[in-house]
Order: C-alpha cells, then structure tokens, then sequence
C-alpha cells in the first residue's frame, strides 16, 4: 500500500512538472528597410525616427542601405537598440552621389518576439539636397522578410 | 539660363554653388567644361570671401570688400576676353554686379551657411561641417568639438553622433 502511495505521488509530480514547464518563446529576426523618396531633389542627408514595440523588438543590428550614397550604416545610438525608439542619420561623402526619387537608405534588423510582424513606423526628421538645404521628403519602413527564426 | 548658347548666368552658378540651382542648370554644367570652371573659379572666390568674413559676422570687413572686389574685376576682365563676340560693356557689368550681388549674399549668411552646433543640431549639421571640410574652407576654432586641438573629420562624427542620440529631447 505505501509502495502504491509513493508510486501515485511520483506520477502526479512529473505530470504536474511537466505541465509547469514553460513554453520556448518564438523568436525571429526580420530585417527592415528604410526608405526616404525626395522626389525630384537629390538627397544628401537625411535623418529619421524609427518607433517599435520595445517589449517586443529588439534591434540587433543597422546597416546601410543600397543607395550609393547611403551604402555605409548610418549614425545612429547604440541605445536605440533596445529603448522603442532609434534614430538614424547619415549624408553623403560626396554630393555626387545623392541620388533622386525613393532610395533605400538603411536596414534595421530586428529580433521579434512571437511570430506576428513587427509594428514599426518611421518619421523624418530631416533631409537635405546637396549644399545642405532642407527639402522635402517621405519615409518610409517597410518589413523585407524573415531571416531566420528560433525556439518553437 | 539667360545667354544665348544656355550657359547659366553668375548668379545662376553661384545659385548651383549652394545647392539651390535649377536642374536644367545642373544638368548643364555636368556637361559643359567652361561653365565648370567657372564654378570652380567662383567656389575659389567665396572661400576667400568667407575666409576675410569670418572675424567679423554682421559686418563686412574692409579685406573682404577687397576681396569681392578684385574678385569681381579679374572675373569681369576673364568674362569680356571670352564672350567678347556677344557680350558687350554693358553685360559685363551686369556679371560683375550679379558676382557682387551673389558674393554679398553668401557672405550675409552665416546662419544658413554653417551648421548649427547647438542642441538643435542635426545630422544636415554634420553634413555642412563634412563639406566645408572638404571642400578646404577654414574651420572656426568653435568646431572643435572633441576638443583635439583640431577641426577634422572626428569632429564630423562627434557632431552626427549627438545628432542621433536618443536621449535628446524632440530627436
């Protein structure tokens, strides 16, 4: 009978363990691409604003973009890594290479808890066309695909 | 463009000096060797003019009025030798009072002209510090901003760093 007992109480401890046992969060990492159109003005420099979720999102790494002038990661604050809220500026070395209409300038990549995308959204703080005035422009942020994921 | 054969006027190259000049004039110059020079020619002359400037903002200093006007003459006798066929007295002093006009304007500037090293700095700051730089302009000792001793390119990033700070209000 007390054999019984301490066999029933072994089975009830590991299903009870195994039902504590936490779930693996999901984890992916995605990459960001931001982009900045200054229409018929070249672009020279430009600064923006990226917003996410910091409960959420970290993120894990800022490169530069595909436009030519851009293609050196941007200034940006190691502490916008991890705060919701980074800051990403970069100008050309040479004003030949500020080019016209919507160009990628830089790429985020991010860690994202769960499997749904990434809020994040952008706002420009500045741009200028060569010679330094400020012009008009439109950012954007926009997700390019999963790069890989963990957990799960 | 005002001349006959499209090359852009003074006050049109200076336009294009500071980034402000139509497409079509830009588009222009890329091509056209002459015009190119002039460019150069008068990049050269509002160094010099911003270089006699720089003691004194607000006033026009008697070296920089030099400056313009030995500028204005050498650049007027140039624009007579080559345009001779079409330009006459008349149009050479309108070049010469645009060159003027142009010189004084880029001199009466400054705030526009330079970047802002401030708290409201931003990465166009840091941009403006990176092309007068380069472009060989003298750098004002205020600059200094890692406070090496000497204007250069860390003194570029310092700036474009505290541009992206997170930590600045209304970043």
């Amino acid at each position: 009978m007390r054999r019984l007992a301490l066999l029933a109480a072994a089975v009830i401890g590991a299903a009870l363990a195994g039902e504590q046992k936490p779930e693996p969060p999901t984890v992916s990492f995605r990459a960001m691409d931001v982009s900045v159109d200054s229409g018929e003005a070249a672009l020279a420099a430009y600064q923006v604003e990226v917003s996410y979720d910091a409960k959420k999102v970290k993120v894990v790494g800022v490169e530069g973009g595909q436009a030519e002038g851009f293609r050196e990661a941007p200034y940006f604050d190691e502490a916008g890594k991890q705060g919701g809220r980074i800051v990403l500026g970069a100008f050309v070395a040479d004003d030949k290479l500020a080019g016209k209409g919507a160009q990628r300038v830089a790429r985020l990549h991010l860690q994202v808890e769960g499997a749904a995308l990434p809020e994040c959204s952008v706002k420009l703080v500045t741009a200028a066309r060569p010679g330094g005035k400020r012009v008009k422009a439109a950012a954007e942020v926009k997700d390019s695909g999963a790069v890989g994921e963990k957990g799960n | 463009m005002s001349d006959q054969d499209q090359h852009p006027d003074l006050a049109e190259l200076e336009a294009l000096r500071t980034g402000e000049a139509a497409a079509e004039t830009e588009t222009h110059v890329r091509d056209c060797a002459e015009c190119r020079a002039l460019l150069e020619e008068l990049g050269a002359l509002g160094a010099r003019v911003a270089a006699a400037a720089a003691p004194r903002a607000g006033l026009l200093p008697p070296e920089a009025d030099r400056a313009v006007l030995a500028g204005i003459a050498g650049r007027a006798a140039q624009i007579r030798a080559r345009r001779r066929p079409r330009l006459g007295w008349a149009a050479a002093a309108a070049a010469a009072a645009a060159l003027l006009a142009a010189g004084l304007w880029a001199f009466a500037r400054p705030a526009s002209d330079g970047p802002r090293l401030g708290a409201t700095a931003d990465i166009v700051d840091a941009y403006l510090m990176d092309r007068a730089l380069r472009a060989g302009r003298p750098a004002p000792k205020a600059w200094d901003l890692n406070r090496d001793g000497r204007v250069d390119r860390l003194d570029v990033e310092a700036l474009a760093r505290k541009a992206v700070r997170v930590s600045r209000e209304g970043a």
